[in-house]
Parts: C-alpha cells; structure tokens; sequence
C-alpha cells in the first residue's frame, strides 16, 4: 500500500525534529480524508505526562499509510484502566498497548540512596506480567534512562545507581525476548544516548507538569512505536536492491580493476564500503533479501565477489541479480516476479541520481535511497530508517538465502512433464495443531503473506496464542520438506466453530512453496481434521480481495465450495462435507504430527 | 512590515498549529480564560512549540505564569529587544 502522492509530499515537506512544523502538517492533513483503507490503534497506559506524543505519534503512522488513532489512559492508574470497562471495549481494537513508565515515578523510593532496586524489579515484573495479560494485540515496554550525572562516576560500582537501573532494564529485556511477536522493548536509554540531555530532558516540566521529555525525545519514541506497529500491520520491507559500483565498494570495476576498487575493513574510503556491506550481511541475516541490479559487465561483478580479499559478499547472499545494461525500473519488475514478491517491499539503493529519479518515478512504491554524498553516512542509512523492523526473527528467516538458493536449483531441474518434476521432489509435510514454539512464526506469516492469503488478516501472537488454547478455534500449521532440504513452517489455516458452522478465517502459504500442489495436500487436511475433530455441518470460507491476492480468486471454487455471496471485494463459500471424501496429491507424502 | 507585525504574524501560525485553526482564525484577544481548548496540556505545548519555533526558552516562572497571545507576545518582543 502507498500513501499518495500528495499526503507523502505535505508529510515528507515536514521535519519530524520540529514541533511546530509537525503540527502545521497533521493540520493540513487531518483536514482532509486520504482514503487510507488501513488503521493503526495505540493506547498508552502510563504513570507520567506523555500527551506530548501524539502528535509525533500520528505523523509517523501517516507516513506508513496508517490512519491513526491515539488514546491515553489515566495519569499514574495503569492496574485501574487495564480492568476498566473502558479498556475492555478498546482491548481487541488495539493494536499497539505502550505502557509507559518513567522509573522517578515508578518507584519514588528510586529517588534515595538506600532505594532497594530488587524489590522494584519484582513490582515491574507483576506489572508486566498483568499489561501482557491484559493485551489482546502487541505490548510495547520501556527501559528506564541511567544518570547522565551520577556522584561516583569514576570510581563505578554495580551497587551503584546505574547498576541498579541496569538491573531493572534487564528485566525488561528478558521479558520482551521471553515472549517474541508479542512484547517490543522500546530502548529509552538508547535514544537518549542519541539525543543527549538537551534534547532528552525538560527538567523544568518534570517537575511542574510531570512532563519530563523534550520533543525531540518524544519524537524518536513515537518513530519506535510506530515502527513496531507498521512490523505488525506487514509494512516491513523485505529486499534490498543493491547497485555495486559506487555503493558495494568505492570506484569503477570495470575502470579500477579489482585491485583499484575501494574496499577495506580499516582504510578509507574503502572502509565506509566495508561497514555497509556488514551492515547488509546483519540484514541478511534477519531473513532480508538481498539482490543486485547495476550496469557492469555481469563476469567482473561475480569476479570482485568471489576474489576481492575484502568483499563480505558473495554471490551466495543475493537471492537474485540483473547485471547488464537495460534500464533499472525493468529489472526491478522482473526481480519481483522471479522471487515472488511485491515491490512495495523493495527498497532501491544506487549511487546514481538519474537512476533513483528514473525508479522513483516509473516505480512509486519501491522506496528509493540515494547512496549518501558523504559516504561516512552509507553504512547506518538503513538502519536508521527503520524500514525493515520486524517484531521477531525466525529460523526460517536466517535460513532464508539458502531457501532460495534452492528454489533456483528446483527451477533448474532438467526438462520434465511437470508430474515428473512433482513426483522428483519428494515432498513431505506435517500437518497439525499450531504448538507454542511456532506462534511467533503464525504470527508473522500472517503479517507478511500476501499473495496466497485468502483473507490477508493479521495477527499479532498474543491473538494466535489465545486461539490455540480457545476449543472453538483452530490453528494448523503445515511444514514442508523436500529432498533439496527443509522448507519450513509455510502454510497456516485458523478456523473457528459457531454450532454446526466451521469457518475458514484464514488460509494462507508462503510464496516460496506454491506451485506444488502442497495448497491441495495441506487445506484437505485441514478439513478432514475438522470434520472429525467438530464433526461441523457446514464448512464456510471467504476470499477478500487486495491487490496483491488476484491469484487465489477462484481457489474455493477449486476445492469443491460453492460460491453463496459476494458484496464488494468479498465473496463467501460453502461445502457441505458430509460423504465428501478427502483427496491429497499422491506425490506428496504426510507424515502424522 | 515592523518587527511586532512579523513577531505577531509568526505567533499566529505557531499558535494556529497548537489549536488547529488557520492563522487568520487567531486572535490576539485569545486567552487561557477565554479559550476553552486552551488547557493545560496544550500550554505546555504552546510554550514548547514557540520555543521551538523561535529558538528562546521560558523560565519556570514564566511557563506558569504567561496565559495569553499578548503575554506570549511581550515575553517573546523582550526577547527580541535584548
């Protein structure tokens, strides 16, 4: 989804460091009704004056195409509102609870030397404990800032005042790490280590207002937050097209030669080079993608990556590559087509102006980024746009090159009928009931599918989790290997039982395994073990169109449903299952559990 | 135009972002007493935007004290004098 042109513009013509610039934009942009189909929900319960972040707040969910809506609850009653009536009304409308905790009002006590940091952290544990209860969707935490000026800071010891708070701020770490998709950590301390004190504390409405944040601060905090919540509505970007001349390492290869090229862990200019490409090796390693699209002659590039003594990359990390001299935005359309994604999920980097212009304008929705004239700033330029945070990291994802590093060897595999080809692959898949260690992986692939995803809903792990334990619903899971290796958990059907009624909430696999027949093997059984499980009556199912899920229109109809309705973008199905029989490809073998 | 007209110009804007209005909708009669939307939530970040936006800061005394366009105005015109 993209914002359009003309939001983008008013919002991008603002600077987010300014207040008064920041509330001139939403101004302009609340006046008007953009048509953004999507919303994002958060709710701050809190023990100090955090008004101040609402508007920051909205302005970074409008510049995710989210359509925002803030609430807070009351001043240092966070127990009070989470068993509010109130609250319970929101619980399941919000997407993003922050509870948000300054440590001075936490625990007075903190303020003297003899405060006792074991009992507070006991009390903030229970406090965590009952917001993550009391959360139907994501949870955001905080960490408390250290003294910038502590007596003692010569001579420090762990008994100290930062010890303690460090204490205490591990505890929050293991909470958050302890329950992955579900509990984001919002890192105070960091970003004020960013800012500094001027721009972190106003001392002066801390204490008469209880205010303590400047608006620089309260800005970085809402980009965070809105972070985590575009992670949960599936905006993370996915792939990274890389230009290599001028962006992977200094210079020209087919000019310098390998031996010109700059590129060196400990001199520069090479060394800026040399940190990006670990900074992309960090990204890979959290399952992004990387590819590369540049005008060189195709055999120097594999050359530099194979034998430069300090090139970090090789050729094993790019999922796919257009080297040659045909225009850029082309080949960026055909790399989406072959690793299957949208290109709303690429993000375009190049040296080259004309190139940037040429994406940016032939292809809107590719976030486009412009290798930096100073080039000390190339190696944190992705990482401070935040654009490819995402709540967890699972096996699959550091697996992830290696994954379609296989793909390219199954669509290599010699010319065959395609019943061959199927029979060739050895495919076999578990199917069951989603277990605890997989919520995170659910979670995220509903957050992320977007092609097979009959109904594209998104769920945060905490919804996930309660369905598993709900009698009247159903989470299965499908997991897949075949014999060029292990594919992963790639496949998810959740189902819910009103009466005689069993209903398809959500169908989706990943896009990696399609093609397959495994969406054939893996919905009929998902429907024999709810026939035998709720014995239903009625199977319902939907399919609500987007733009990205043309591909799976008819697949109910496919699979002997009857179409009974349809009303703007969505159609609903039934099948009376009584003496259907369940048929599962005979090329794909499944194994019980 | 003289330095009170642009100080006055300037103010309206900040103001009009704080209260969502167009600046023409300010008027320098405005006050927290005649205000309704003017609470205490969004003094503070009144006092906080026309720092921003004019690069001074209040003291204590004054955050408490100033609680009108025209207050604001001597405040941020002394200012300017110094």
């Amino acid at each position: 989804m993209r914002i359009s042109a003309e939001l983008e513009r008013v919002l991008s013509e603002a600077s987010a460091e300014r207040l008064p610039s920041v509330l001139s934009a939403l101004h302009r942009v609340e006046k008007e009704d953009w048509g953004l189909s999507e919303s994002a929900s958060v709710h701050f319960s809190r023990n100090f004056t955090v008004e101040g972040i609402e508007p920051f707040l909205k302005y970074h969910l409008y510049r995710t195409a989210l359509r925002p809506s803030v609430s807070f609850g009351g001043y240092n009653t966070v127990r009070q509102d989470l068993v509010s009536p109130d609250w319970e009304r929101r619980r399941t409308r919000t997407d993003l609870l922050v509870l948000a905790l300054t440590l001075e009002d936490f625990a007075p006590s903190s303020r003297l030397p003899e405060w006792d940091a074991q009992q507070t952290t006991k009390e903030l544990r229970a406090l965590f404990e009952f917001a993550h209860q009391r959360s139907a969707s994501l949870l955001a935490l905080n960490t408390f800032i250290g003294p910038l000026y502590p007596f003692g800071s010569l001579a420090p010891r762990a008994a100290d005042l930062s010890g303690r708070i460090r204490q205490l701020n591990d505890c929050a770490r293991e909470f958050a790490d302890s329950r992955p998709g579900e509990v984001v950590l919002i890192d105070w301390d960091r970003l004020a280590r960013i800012l500094g004190e001027e721009q972190t504390f106003d001392r002066r409405y801390g204490y008469l207002a209880r205010a303590p944040f400047r608006p620089a601060f309260l800005n970085l905090y809402a980009q965070e937050l809105a972070f985590a919540v575009a992670a949960l509505k599936g905006r993370a970007k996915k792939v990274v097209i890389l230009d290599c001349d001028n962006t992977l390492w200094g210079g020209v290869i087919g000019e310098d030669g390998l031996e010109g090229i700059q590129l060196h862990p400990a001199e520069a200019p090479g060394s800026a080079f040399y940190d990006f490409q670990a900074a992309l090796l960090h990204l890979a390693a959290r399952g992004v993608l990387l590819a590369l699209c540049s005008r060189n002659n195709e055999a120097e590039v594999w050359d530099a990556l194979a034998h430069h003594p300090h090139c970090l990359l090789k050729r094993e990390h790019f999922a796919a590559s257009r080297i040659g001299w045909e225009d850029k935005a082309e080949y960026l359309v055909s790399i989406a087509r072959e690793l299957q994604l949208g290109l709303d999920s690429f993000v375009f980097v190049d040296d080259s102006l004309a190139e940037c212009e040429r994406v940016r304008r032939s292809l809107p929705e590719v976030v486009v980024m412009q290798v930096p004239a100073e080039r000390s700033e190339l190696p944190l330029m992705l990482a401070k746009e935040g654009l490819f945070e995402s709540l967890t990291v699972s096996a699959e994802d550091a697996k992830r090159s290696a994954m379609i590093r296989q793909d390219a060897e199954r669509r290599r595999a010699p010319e065959e009928s395609l019943q061959e080809y199927l029979v060739s692959l050895q495919q076999v898949v578990r199917v069951h009931r989603v277990r605890s260690d997989e919520i995170p992986r659910v979670a995220q692939l509903t957050q992320k599918t977007n092609q097979f995803n009959l109904t594209t809903r998104r769920y945060s792990a905490a919804q996930i989790s309660s369905w598993a334990e709900d009698p009247n619903a159903a989470v299965l899971t499908l997991t897949v290997s075949d014999r060029h290796g292990d594919l992963g958990l790639t496949g998810v059907l959740i189902a819910h039982r009103e009466g005689t009624t069993a209903t398809i909430d959500t169908l989706l696999m990943s896009c990696r395994i399609l093609g397959r027949e495994l969406e054939i093997a893996f919905v009929e059984r998902c429907l024999a073990d709810l026939s035998s499980s709720w014995k239903p009556e009625l199977f319902r199912a939907e399919y609500i169109r987007t733009t990205k899920n043309g591909q799976v229109a008819s697949f109910w109809e496919r699979e002997e449903f009857s179409k009974t309705g349809e009303h703007d973008q969505r159609a609903v199905f039934e099948l009376v299952p009584a003496g259907r029989k369940w048929k599962v490809p005979p090329f794909i073998r499944i194994l019980e559990g | 135009m003289d330095d009170g007209l642009i100080l006055e110009a300037r103010m309206k804007e900040v103001f009009g972002s704080v209260f969502n209005l167009d600046r023409d909708e300010v008027s320098p009669e405005i006050s927290m007493q005649t205000f309704g939307a003017w609470d205490s939530l969004r003094q503070i970040q009144l006092v906080l935007a026309l720092e921003d936006e004019f690069k001074v800061s209040f003291s204590e005394k004054e955050v408490g004290s100033l609680s009108s366009f025209t207050q604001f105005f001597e405040a941020l015109r002394k200012r300017a004098q110094r």
